[in-house]
């Protein structure tokens, strides 16, 4: 009884300590359970799920200074020793056979539902700036609700609606709006599990909404603390990666 | 008897090395890559009947199909992160019709890269360089100009195969600059060309990339790329090379033949001296990404050193000219004079980019109904109005293979660059293997 009578003052110390924050903070501490730290490692596998067959694509992901990324494709064995870098808002891929990295924009598809943005940068601070919209139940989990706008034309989206648990700040629900206003997908952030001393999310479900009944997974695995060279993140250091 | 002999031994190293094998790790120090294509190519010509520079097709017959099937190897092998070997080789068979065969392997890769001091490389042996940001033209890609490429691929493909330089490349790559420099020497019998000579700086400015370079060679050269990105879906770029000294030659006529002013001439090829002149090539292009992940495409190209109009016609009537009289020759001359005529006009035809003035359009998505990877790219030329319009689609729908399925259509008068071509139309049905 006692318990239950602490329960709503426990919710609103929650809630004004989550409000006490300005949306900036809120976005940074949601980015600090989806990225461990500015620079650290980790594989990833998307899978995209088709009507009738599964369509796998393996990575492993260098970050560093948040703003620098690698990701080098292991599998499937054509795609295998691809490079693609991003640095600030730059994208090139370095495909070996044509021996030149080529620059690409944010936009342009990897795989399925999966922008080039969405593997190789995993927080949003760097590129939207955020605004509180208030409160939302999504499913059993009260959340907050922002909305993001990019900081910048190169950020790959221009509006995400961002949902994450008001209590633990974990990412819950987003989607994802075209410069039209148009939803073009909506991403579930799931499979949490202890990872680098937190809760993380492991698991993302991204749905297509132009193509109903399309979506993918991604799945990220051996997350770690691990420092790159500075060199590797030179668009022309690309053919000289061993 | 010889097309047979030349089949087996082609199955036979076509076939030779094909253990499934794609990475090895011999241990923590060494590490084996290896990857193998095959693919066989299958095209068919619709021929033109009837050309200036082919006149009734009785100048040269060119063959109705031709099959080629290669295996495209590639091998990575790298020591303790300072050594890496790269070899790409391309054994090929081809073989057309009329039972011409060949066989010949083209090396495009057999190099060391060594990490002399991170971030410090140096390269020995013989490498493909590609150079250039643009898809339809690269007029700074100085060092391998002139090298074969396949014009039935997709642009993006072109460059990929194609025979490689013997060279030595020192690249430092430093926090904001990047400098390579680049000898590629006069080798006995592997590289014929005269010394060539490349230097490179590359800097990400802003959110552009900035790449200069200057070039010595038969001509000297001076480079100039850069590419940035507007908005998150729009990739912008431009590629500027200027050359000292015109590399294009024209056709004139080299003497009267037969009583004077028979008005009956043999042909010679020339390069005019204009040696001191600087020459612009250049491109200036987009690449617009939607949201259903179809690609737009678009540039426009300038070869100042390109067939002006009245340089063309001027070409165009001396051709005119060889094509009536080997028809019908003229009383008292053997046609062997305007077959040769003929002949050496067809060696000048570089055909898309004989003219000063191009366009270049491609609309994609490598995703249509799952599994059509397609495409439909159009090069125009802007000078005469002729053109080459190339619809293609990879068929994606099994692991480790793809079928792809292309056309060129070159289309324009019989006067212009495109309806000069001997074909009409290209068909190709192309079955690529790779583990």
């Amino acid at each position: 009884m006692r318990k239950a009578a602490f329960l709503p003052l426990l919710l609103i110390l929650i809630a004004s300590n989550t409000f006490s924050l300005t949306p900036a903070k809120i976005l940074e501490r949601i980015d600090q359970i989806r990225a461990p730290g500015d620079t650290f490692v980790f594989d990833l596998k998307i899978t995209y799920k088709k009507e009738k067959e599964d369509i796998i694509q393996k990575f492993t992901v260098r970050v560093k200074d948040a703003d620098k990324s690698l990701v080098k494709f292991t599998y499937p064995e054509a795609n295998k020793g691809r490079l693609f870098l991003m640095v600030g808002n730059n994208m090139w891929i370095y495909i070996p056979g044509t021996r030149r990295p080529i620059r690409i924009s944010p936009q342009q598809r990897l795989l399925g539902q999966i922008s080039n943005g969405d593997v190789a940068r995993v927080v949003f601070s760097l590129n939207y700036n955020a605004k509180l919209l208030g409160e939302e139940k999504i499913g059993e989990s009260q959340c907050i609700k922002l909305e993001l706008t990019p900081k910048s034309e190169q950020a790959t989206y221009s509006r995400i609606l961002l949902w994450a648990e008001i209590k633990s700040f974990n990412p819950i629900k987003a989607e994802f709006y075209t410069a039209s206003g148009k939803l073009l997908k909506t991403a579930f952030y799931k499979g949490y599990a202890e990872v680098l001393g937190k809760e993380r999310p492991l698991v993302l479900e991204i749905y297509d909404e132009l193509r109903k009944g399309e979506y993918s997974i991604m799945e990220y695995s051996n997350m770690k603390v691990a420092d790159t060279p500075k060199a590797f993140f030179q668009k022309t250091y690309l053919k000289h990666i061993r | 008897m010889k097309v047979h002999l030349l089949r087996r031994i082609a199955i036979l190293v076509l076939l030779s090395f094909s253990i499934p094998v794609n990475a090895s790790v011999f241990d923590e120090n060494l590490r084996l890559e290896y990857r193998v294509e095959f693919i066989n190519q299958t095209t068919y010509y619709q021929l033109r009947n009837d050309t200036l520079l082919n006149p009734d097709s009785k100048l040269t017959s060119f063959p109705k199909w031709k099959n080629k099937l290669y295996k495209d190897v590639s091998i990575n092998l790298t020591y303790k992160e300072w050594l890496k070997l790269v070899v790409k080789s391309r054994p090929t068979w081809t073989i057309n019709n009329e039972e011409e065969s060949s066989l010949k392997n083209y090396v495009d890769d057999a190099y060391v890269d060594i990490k002399l001091k991170n971030p410090i490389f140096l390269t020995i042996g013989k490498e493909n360089i590609q150079e250039g940001v643009g898809l339809s033209y690269n007029p700074t890609d100085f060092l391998s100009e002139g090298k074969d490429v396949d014009y039935s691929q997709r642009e993006e493909e072109r460059k990929q195969d194609r025979e490689g330089n013997y060279l030595v490349r020192f690249e430092s790559i430093g926090d904001k600059i990047t400098f390579s420099c680049i000898v590629a020497p006069k080798i006995d019998n592997l590289q014929k060309e005269s010394p060539r000579y490349q230097m490179r700086l590359y800097s990400l400015v802003g959110d552009t990339d900035v790449t200069f370079s200057y070039f010595h060679g038969r001509h000297s050269k001076l480079g100039l790329n850069l590419s940035g990105i507007v908005g998150s879906n729009t990739e912008l770029h431009t590629e500027i090379g200027l050359t000292k000294g015109s590399e294009r030659e024209f056709l004139r006529k080299k003497r009267e033949v037969g009583p004077p002013n028979s008005g009956i001439y043999e042909y010679e090829a020339y390069n005019p001296s204009d040696k001191g002149d600087i020459f612009v090539r250049s491109i200036i292009g987009g690449h617009y990404t939607s949201a259903n992940k179809t690609n737009l495409i678009v540039e426009y190209f300038f070869n100042e050193d390109g067939y002006s109009k009245s340089e063309w016609d001027v070409f165009i009537e001396m051709v005119k000219d060889a094509s009536s009289n080997f028809k019908s020759p003229p009383a008292g001359f053997p046609q062997g004079i305007f077959k040769e005529n003929l002949r050496i006009a067809n060696s000048l035809m570089t055909f898309r980019s004989l003219r000063k003035n191009y366009l270049f359009f491609r609309l994609s998505n490598p995703e249509l109904f799952n599994y059509y990877d397609s495409q439909l790219s159009l090069l125009l030329n802007v000078d005469d109005g002729s053109c080459v319009v190339m619809p293609s689609v990879d068929y994606k729908r099994f692991k480790n293979l793809v079928l792809r399925f292309g056309v060129d259509w070159f289309c324009g008068d019989s006067q212009s660059e495109f309806g000069l071509v001997p074909r009409d139309t290209e068909l190709q049905l192309e079955v690529k293997y790779f583990f």
